[in-house]
């Protein structure tokens, strides 16, 4: 959030800080970078844990998506043909529900294991946004345009990912808190102050469901499969490479945090580049930068 | 030349006979003649056995038939009944069974109408016959009914699919035949005037009439045969008659209720929205049951127009009786959902079109996400348009500036391999 203020401020700016870490931050840094075998290098992008809960969330929202869109768009020839192999609108209605259930749970358990790592652990999630987002993303069409020769560099999750993230996230609170209107619509008019909620609910359940469904469509099938296809969420794993081309920034942390620990040196100051890099030659860092600049950095 | 002139008269004379008597003979002479009172074997003019004069003894008004059950049907038949109805054609072309005469199966007394001298009779009491072929009079008329589909074929074999048909399927002699809703012999056009449809089917539906009589449609039907409003054949069909009992009546009825409620032309004489049919199809309830109406055959388990409405009782949602008026509405959800409370009824927009006026949230939800979503994944496609363009052309060599892109993070002095 200080990186615009720094470049404004500075001529020279920086393209790295040093900071402290915590010793912890450092074994499990070293821990994700690993070797295969067949002696190439990777790193360990998610947990067996997150590799499931994508599954579990494809498997449900594929289900929702398909038997609710089927139940909207009834009189076409798709929405016709899947009531019908589901037997009637009323049981796709009850596989739709079921998945739900599914989706529902699954999300609760995402949301206790945010609030184990934030409260437990201590454990910050990268997924926040930050100002750099905005900035990486004009940087970054920029760069598709030709404005700019740089690339922006990123870290463990770009702007692109967590715009995915935090859309999901809408999307469940939306389509949970609609759906459970239309499931229950008797009980919740007698707690929700007016009936009309329910004719609400039921346009933007439909509404936010077209969007979710072209979102996921473009976006994520675009970011994730077409452009190069990341299959980190499915195997856990990302090659050197395509973290050097893709999170630069983590990358270079995971390295500095393993070198320390191979080190031995501690407590141990690393360094740890920033996200833009200026447009003229950058110049070599020399200058103490203080610790609170990166506040929204690399902290595992 | 004298017996020249009575051979002339000779001739002429027999051929104004001979005419006469042809005419006399070859013509249909049922209703050629003034019904006679009462006829006595003088009085018959053309012999019956010849000629079918039918009238010749059924002009009698105190012929009765009695049946073994001791039912007994009047045998009179008068034909100043006919009126202007086009009926009036041979009896035979319906009384099928009763071209021979004697009669098939008929007392010998009949004989004794004409013959009584033969009998022994002094041709008093000769009006009571005893029917043995037929168990009662309505043997006869489903009899005759038959002779009905000669003429009217289509009509007839629409009946065969009735409801009316099914129930004489079942065994009950009573539901209704061509004559019990057309009538006899006196047979004019049913819809004449417009109240006589409703005024048939009270015949023996006189409960359901009572109830529409008090609806909406009944009394504009009842107050100047408005021609506008629904009689009981608009739904439930003339000859083909199908009961709410019928799978697919049900199923139907949305369109049944939604062919005149979406005709503007119609609706508007009376300042009736033609909306309803539309925002019902949009709505939760609209959506599933036309759904089970295109899979036919299916138990529709949602509200269709009148299970809110009511059926035989609709009224005008103003008016304080209907289901649908405010007050009653909570009592009408509770129907089907036990524990609607009081805001429940708000959950149905009454028809509308969501606008600002009415339910601006619902609107602005609405009119937000028709603007949003396609200015969103329009935005997508935009940006990833820009990113595959660059990308395309990184990969097949045609921007050298692509090669800035990795030489970039080496000059940031970032460690290449962990030390």
């Amino acid at each position: 959030m200080k990186k615009p203020k720094a470049e404004k401020a500075m001529p020279k700016a920086p393209a790295a800080i040093k900071r402290y870490i915590h010793y912890r931050d450092a074994v499990d840094a070293a821990r994700r970078l690993r070797v295969a075998p067949d002696g190439t290098k990777y790193v360990v992008r998610f947990s067996l844990g997150q590799r499931v809960e994508h599954f579990i969330l494809i498997f449900s929202f594929t289900t929702l998506a398909i038997t609710g869109l089927s139940q909207s768009f009834y009189t076409s020839p798709f929405g016709s043909l899947i009531l019908t192999i589901l037997g009637g609108i009323e049981s796709t209605r009850q596989v739709h529900h079921a998945a739900a259930f599914v989706f529902g749970i699954q999300s609760l358990y995402h949301v206790a294991v945010f609030i184990d790592e934030a409260f437990v652990h201590r454990r910050i999630s990268q997924m926040f946004p930050a100002w750099s987002d905005i900035t990486d993303a004009v940087q970054m069409v920029k760069f598709n345009l030709g404005l700019t020769k740089h690339h922006p560099r990123f870290d463990r999750y770009n702007f692109e990912e967590k715009a995915e993230y935090w859309a999901l996230v809408w999307g469940t609170i939306a389509m949970g808190a609609t759906g459970i209107i239309q499931w229950f619509p008797a009980q919740l008019t007698e707690i929700l102050p007016a009936g009309w909620i329910i004719p609400v609910g039921r346009a933007l359940h439909r509404w936010e469901a077209i969007l979710a469904v072209l979102a996921i469509l473009t976006w994520h099938f675009y970011h994730s499969v077409l452009k190069t296809l990341n299959l980190s969420i499915f195997n856990g794993n990302m090659s050197i490479e395509q973290m050097e081309e893709e999170h630069p920034l983590e990358l270079a942390y995971l390295q500095a945090a393993a070198a320390a620990i191979h080190n031995k040196l501690w407590p141990v100051e690393i360094e740890i580049p920033l996200g833009h890099v200026p447009e003229e030659e950058p110049a070599t860092v020399e200058e103490e930068v203080p610790m609170k600049k990166n506040a929204e950095g690399s902290a595992q | 030349m004298k017996q020249c002139r009575w051979f002339v008269f000779l001739f002429t004379g027999i051929s104004v006979l001979g005419l006469g008597l042809f005419s006399a003979v070859s013509a249909r002479p049922i209703f050629a003649q003034e019904p006679t009172p009462t006829p006595t074997p003088a009085q018959t003019t053309v012999n019956p056995h010849q000629t079918n004069d039918c009238l010749g003894c059924h002009s009698n008004p105190d012929m009765v038939g009695v049946f073994a059950n001791g039912e007994t049907m009047s045998l009179y038949y008068d034909p100043s009944q006919h009126g202007d109805s086009k009926h009036i054609q041979d009896c035979r072309d319906c009384h099928d069974a009763q071209k021979e005469y004697p009669h098939n199966g008929a007392e010998t007394k009949s004989c004794a109408v004409c013959h009584a001298e033969m009998f022994g009779g002094d041709g008093q009491n000769t009006s009571v016959f005893k029917i043995q072929t037929y168990q009662d009079q309505r043997a006869v008329n489903m009899e005759i009914n038959n002779s009905c589909q000669k003429c009217h074929e289509e009509n007839f074999t629409e009946t065969t699919d009735s409801e009316h048909t099914r129930i004489l399927a079942r065994g009950n002699r009573f539901a209704p035949i061509c004559m019990d809703c057309h009538g006899s012999h006196y047979i004019t056009s049913p819809n004449e005037p417009r109240t006589n449809v409703a005024e048939i089917c009270s015949k023996c539906h006189t409960s359901v009439y009572t109830t529409y009589e008090s609806s909406v449609h009944g009394a504009a039907l009842e107050a100047d045969s408005n021609p506008d409003v629904p009689t009981c054949n608009n739904c439930h069909g003339s000859h083909k008659v199908a009961g709410p009992t019928n799978e697919n009546f049900r199923a139907d009825s949305i369109t049944l209720c939604g062919n005149c409620h979406v005709d503007k032309e119609l609706m508007g004489k009376y300042g009736i929205s033609t909306n309803v049919f539309q925002t019902y199809l949009d709505d939760f309830h609209g959506r599933t049951v036309d759904f089970f109406r295109q899979s036919r055959g299916v138990n529709i388990t949602k509200a269709t127009c009148y299970d809110c409405h009511g059926i035989h009782n609709i009224q005008a949602p103003d008016n304080e009786l209907s289901s649908v008026y405010p007050a009653n509405l909570q009592e009408t959800c509770r129907q089907c959902h036990p524990d609607a409370g009081i805001t429940f009824p708000q959950a149905w927009l009454s028809h509308y079109s969501p606008t600002w006026d009415d339910t601006p949230l619902l609107y602005a939800v609405t009119t937000f996400y028709k603007i949003f979503v396609p200015v969103l994944i329009g935005g997508f496609l935009v940006y990833i348009a820009i990113d595959a363009r660059r990308r395309i052309a990184d990969k097949f060599g045609k921007r050298p500036v692509a090669a800035n892109k990795h030489t970039d993070t080496n000059k940031t002095g970032m460690p290449d391999e962990k030390a």
